[in-house]
């Protein structure tokens, strides 16, 4: 799948940005703050509707804007389409090939991206938060349709929480939002739960290749409502799990329960990475799953992803720097690649250097 | 100096611009368009203006629009009076009522429950649904709201309030997810109608 022209209005920085990247290497060269990643989140705004970063709609729009533009002519083996976002503050628009889309499942699955940014490296240390968005832009790219669900949850979480703050609350309607969330929930776990069981095996292999080292590792989903989420009836556990938590949510004005709390732990021999691996292990693991998470991708969809690197070469050391451009010298789909110096990015030919200063691209 | 224009047609624009889907853009087109019209134009759009929303009122049982105390089709001898459709807005309850496929009483909600927007099940024409219902003996509430997650919620608790004798059913399929059923065209209207789903 590749992108053959990209058009960026008013997103963050970029005002008018238009350019025909190329088939394999894209590096986006400039100094900070000036919209080398701002040009990748576009990307990955076209692909997901999501930001990378998890930010609000509000927050992607120019300053003193109303709206947002990101369009793209998107191949795919003989077909091309072209998708055209709006972003708004109060929602997102999609057009293919002129049409408005209204059935979000004809977009997604359209294209896909795999995303790596300088701080995955710190993901297995960082916060419950931090490590569920990691989880979920992966799963994005793998099951399209997950993305619909967890907006849906998300957005019965959010009614729920204002219900929960009103000042006579109305249980009968928490009764109902409970439902829409276990239900909707119990999706979002299981996807989750899909997901760390197909790319378990990928990881364990790219793991040990990086490393020249079996070390056992180990990926495992943490379930607040379910303590062994495999097989039981998440809807069932969900809802208890709610109507049990309800007097503390509504005493906190919060939903206190659900996957939008869950978290996930990587363990390495047995013991937690968190708290036991090296800074090395963390770099070779979060390498070794995206590499993991690609090849996903090119089994399941048949097509390599696009990929999206955001100044990975300051966070990596110089030997998981090479194994990760042997990587993608390997790898035959269209990359992306943000950087403050090209002397990090080690690719020969098939290239091409964009230079980005103060929101455009010459 | 930049060129500012004349106090009274930047008021114009400032107006139009705060209609739905008007942009400072279009809203200077339509001040230029009307501007270039007789005088006439504008006193009838003006008094068009004032005047709808002078006599147009809501249907003290429908909650539908109209300009007497109740509205054509509350008072239609004809309609079935044992089925009710309930809907968002007036403007869905037009979309229905295009398709033919629908020949009961509505009840337009003016809303859907949205706490995050500070609307809870009071602030919408909501109370008045069973007692309408068990006065005129509705035996079928088809709630026709939007296929999103607030669309859903609103038409559970409609059937929380209605008694378990009364069978009420859902519009699903046909409408896309995520759109709105001011927006559809009939025939996926049409279709949602027929194949409503049943609530709980």
């Amino acid at each position: 799948m590749i992108l053959e022209s990209l058009s960026v209005t008013d997103f963050r920085n970029l005002s008018a940005v238009s350019i025909a990247p190329h088939p394999r290497f894209n590096v986006f060269v400039g100094a900070n703050g000036q919209g080398k990643t701002n040009l990748l989140d576009a990307v990955h705004v076209l692909a997901t509707l999501r930001s990378l970063r998890g930010q609000k709609n509000r927050e992607l729009i120019r300053h003193g804007e109303k709206s947002a533009f990101v369009e793209g002519d998107v191949r795919r083996g003989a077909s091309l389409r072209r998708a055209k976002v709006r972003v708004a503050a109060n929602g997102k628009r999609v057009w293919l090939n002129g049409n408005p889309v209204r059935e979000l499942n004809e977009w997604f699955g359209g294209i896909n991206v795999v995303s790596f940014a300088p701080d995955d490296v710190r993901v297995l240390r960082s916060s419950p938060g931090d490590r569920r968005l990691f989880l979920d832009r992966a799963i994005f790219a793998l099951q399209p349709a997950y993305s619909l669900v967890a907006s849906e949850y998300e957005q019965v979480v959010k009614q729920r929480n204002s219900a929960l703050r009103a000042e006579v609350v109305d249980y009968a309607l928490i009764d109902i939002y409970d439902r829409q969330l276990a239900v909707r929930g119990a999706e979002v776990v299981e996807r989750r739960l899909r997901f760390v069981r197909e790319i378990s095996p990928r990881l364990q292999e790219s793991f040990g290749a990086i490393f020249d080292e079996h070390l056992g590792l180990e990926m495992r989903y943490e379930c607040g409502f379910a303590r062994e989420p495999e097989g039981a009836d998440l809807i069932e556990a969900l809802l208890r799990a709610l109507r049990s938590s309800r007097v503390r949510d509504e005493a906190r004005g919060f939903t206190t329960v659900g996957p939008h709390r869950d978290d996930f732990v990587v363990s390495m021999a047995g013991q937690p990475m968190r708290a036991y691996a090296s800074q090395g292990q963390h770099r070779a693991f979060v390498l070794a799953f995206k590499i993991a998470e690609i090849a996903a991708i090119e089994e399941g969809l048949g097509a390599a992803p696009i990929l999206l690197l955001d100044d990975v070469s300051s966070e990596l050391d110089p030997k998981r720097n090479e194994r990760l451009f042997d990587f993608l010298s390997g790898f035959d789909g269209q990359v992306f690649i943000t950087t403050t110096d090209a002397e990090f990015v080690r690719i020969s030919g098939e290239s091409q250097r964009w230079q980005v200063s103060e929101g455009g691209v010459i | 100096m930049a060129l500012r224009w004349p106090e009274s047609i930047s008021e114009l624009v400032n107006q139009l611009s705060r209609l739905p889907g008007i942009g400072e853009k279009t809203a200077t087109r339509l001040a230029f368009f009307v501007l270039d019209q007789d005088a006439a134009y504008a006193d009838d759009l003006a008094g068009a203006l004032v005047t709808v929303k002078a006599k147009i009122r809501r249907c003290s049982a429908c909650g539908s629009l109209g300009e007497e105390e109740l509205c054509d089709i509350c008072t239609a001898p004809e309609r079935d009076r044992t089925s009710m459709c309930i809907v968002e807005s007036f403007a869905d309850l037009v979309a229905i009522e295009r398709t033919g496929e629908f020949r009961g009483l509505y009840h337009v909600l003016h809303g859907l429950i949205r706490p995050l927007d500070g609307v809870g099940p009071e602030a919408l024409n909501l109370p008045a649904i069973a007692q309408r219902v068990e006065g005129l003996g509705v035996r079928e509430v088809i709630v026709a709201t939007d296929p999103s997650v607030e669309g859903e919620a609103t038409a559970m608790y409609i059937r929380n309030l209605l008694d378990d004798d009364v069978a009420v059913t859902r519009i699903a399929r046909g409408l896309p997810m995520g759109g709105e059923v001011e927006y559809a065209d009939r025939a996926t209207l049409g279709r949602a109608i027929s194949a409503r789903e049943r609530l709980g």
